[in-house]
């Protein structure tokens, strides 16, 4: 084998190594592509409960998150209690009070959207305002056990 | 010139086995790292000291042997780098603690060391000729290298890690007949080369440094964010040894300075390769790594050979050996906290695409939440760099969407993280690039 050819071999093979990789997309391999802030999100479309619980959290996210020049996910993540502080990437703002407005704000959308009636919009956007956030995520987290009960209820 | 003809060539291949061993045991351990995590309940900047602990020890032994080792017995100081490696590595297999197993790799770096710098007048002895000596050594020196992490692999599948440590000691003890046999004389006194020494030296300590992303990054990735069991990433790595073998071969045809800047520029092709990964795809890895091994086997020996030409051969050994393994320990140190700062924001970055994943999915606000919340948790507790089990996440949960879902966050958090490893192949492909210049410089000289 002559020299020439094993140069020209190793040249060939590290060319198409790397063209096939730029081919598939080696470019932007990787990266996470969030929506910008404030820009307008799909919401679950379906009726039900569970799709109308949905809209109006998903909406709420929404909102304080513009509210905050932030993402929805960075919100999201944000409030776990598990390290959820290293995604805040907002200054000094009370976003638990901010959150709450903006799931009062939400309910309200759902109300005239005819997702709720007077009474469960009422109810619902007294607990936006005064139950502990913890108490939320639970009760989201059981919230199959809490519509079987509903179902239970004649 | 020490002069043993007789010797059978079985002695010269026990002493070229030790030799790679003692090369190998550079990167060895390192696709028996998770296992060494789990059973030593010790987490991962603490196990990795596991392999840097050896190759500094080999390093600063190395170059403080220098010249001293002209005036010594190479038979004696080969003798006790047998028997102190073969204990050490006896006792690693037995190792209870961390702290136990790398004071004891400390101990085996130290051995392999006095070995490494004395089989060079052994092997010239045993093959009765100074240039079949060292082209055994060099390409024991680059086999050895290469091998580590696949036997290692293979090893710690099959039987465990402590394996690995008990395969090395018949290796060990069946060369000290051998080394006991050879009446190997101080080499002579040679003119010049001291220059041309130095230079290779620094192009062996570049290619090595390259080399780091070979033999451990790679590995990392393969085990820890791509899930492959250590006999799965030994099959992937083995590409590495194979090809350094046929690069050693490819080598004749182009000879000297060519020879070393194709081989150069071929391993930080492989690595570029690595770091522009578009996919969780084995057989680009493979490729690259098949890239990597060629050039590993074409540079080489080019720059093994000259890191020789001093006036004191033994010295020059030692020098030798003392560059290559410095070159892995430099950029250990340098790729580690990179890759550290890269993985913490690559987690990040897994997080936010898998919670916009999680929001997207047409599951229920039940497993939205659920999920969301347990699979913070799994990100949060696996270690930097390493992928979060999000089967946890999805425990007593199933459906066609459910099932998506989790396919989708797999693939968002092995996507992220593999491109975390990204700028740490470059920075190890930068190093196999720089080795191009003491090449040319070379290439001035000859």
């Amino acid at each position: 084998m002559s020299a020439r050819l094993v140069i020209a071999g190793l040249a060939a093979s590290a060319l198409l190594l790397l063209g096939v990789e730029l081919s598939m997309g080696a470019r932007d391999y990787g990266e996470v592509h969030l929506g910008a802030s404030c820009e307008q999100t799909q919401l679950p479309t379906g009726s039900g409960l569970d799709r109308t619980v949905q809209r109006i959290v998903i909406g709420a996210l929404d909102q304080a998150s513009c509210k905050l020049g932030t993402t929805r996910e960075r919100l999201l993540l944000s409030l776990s209690p598990n390290g959820g502080s290293r995604f805040k990437d907002w200054n000094d703002a009370d976003e638990e009070r901010l959150l709450r407005d903006s799931l009062v704000s939400s309910i309200d959308e759902a109300e005239q959207r005819g997702d709720l009636s007077g009474l469960e919009a009422g109810i619902l956007r007294e607990l936006a305002r005064r139950a502990p956030v913890d108490l939320v995520v639970q009760a989201a987290t059981h919230l199959d056990d809490l519509l079987g009960l509903a179902n239970l209820v004649p | 010139m020490a002069r043993q003809v007789s010797v059978p060539s079985l002695a010269a291949a026990a002493v070229a086995a030790a030799v790679g061993i003692a090369f190998a045991d550079s990167s060895i351990v390192v696709l028996a790292l998770p296992q060494l995590l789990d059973e030593l309940n010790t987490s991962i900047t603490p196990v990795s000291w596991v392999i840097t602990a050896y190759n500094l020890v080999v390093a600063v032994v190395a170059l403080a042997l220098g010249s001293r080792l002209g005036r010594a017995s190479a038979r004696r100081v080969g003798l006790a780098g047998l028997v102190v490696f073969l204990a050490a590595s006896l006792g690693c297999a037995l190792a209870g603690s961390l702290p136990v197993l790398v004071t004891l790799r400390c101990v085996q770096g130290v051995g392999a060391a006095l070995l490494l710098a004395a089989s060079l007048p052994l092997l010239i002895a045993l093959t009765g000729s100074e240039r079949r000596g060292i082209a055994v050594w060099v390409g024991a020196g680059g086999v050895g290298a290469a091998v580590g992490p696949a036997l290692g692999g293979v090893l710690t599948e099959v039987f465990d890690w402590r394996a690995i440590f008990l395969f090395q000691a018949p290796v060990a003890a069946l060369a000290i007949p051998a080394v006991a046999a050879v009446r190997a004389r101080p080499l002579p006194p040679r003119v010049g080369g001291r220059r041309t020494a130095l230079l290779a030296d620094v192009g062996l300590g570049l290619v090595f440094a390259g080399l780091a992303g070979a033999l451990f990054l790679v590995v990392v990735l393969l085990i820890e964010v791509w899930g492959l069991s250590p006999l799965t990433a030994a099959g992937a790595v083995t590409a590495l040894p194979l090809a350094t073998i046929l690069g050693a071969r490819l080598e004749r045809p182009l000879t000297g300075t060519r020879a070393a800047v194709a081989g150069s520029l071929a391993l930080a092709a492989g690595l570029l390769g690595l770091a522009l990964l578009p996919a969780t795809s084995v057989p680009l890895v493979v490729w690259a790594l098949a890239l990597c091994g060629a050039g590993l086997g074409l540079a080489l020996p080019f720059f093994g050979v000259r890191s020789l030409e001093g006036p004191d051969l033994a010295g020059s050994a030692a020098h030798s050996i003392g560059a290559r393994h410095a070159g892995l320990v430099a950029a250990l140190v340098l790729v580690a906290p990179l890759l550290a700062s890269d993985v913490t924001t690559g987690s990040e970055q897994a997080a936010l695409g898998s919670a916009a994943a999680v929001l997207d999915a047409p599951v229920g606000i039940t497993d939205k939440v659920s999920i969301a919340l347990a699979l913070n948790d799994q990100i949060q507790a696996a270690p930097k760099g390493a992928m979060p089990d999000v089967d946890a996440a999805f425990k007593g949960r199933s459906g066609k969407e459910v099932e998506q879902l989790r396919d989708r966050l797999v693939s968002t958090l092995e996507d992220t993280l593999t491109r975390s490893f990204r700028p740490s192949f470059a920075l190890t492909a930068l190093f196999a690039l720089l080795a191009v210049v003491p090449a040319l410089a070379l290439r001035r000289r000859e």
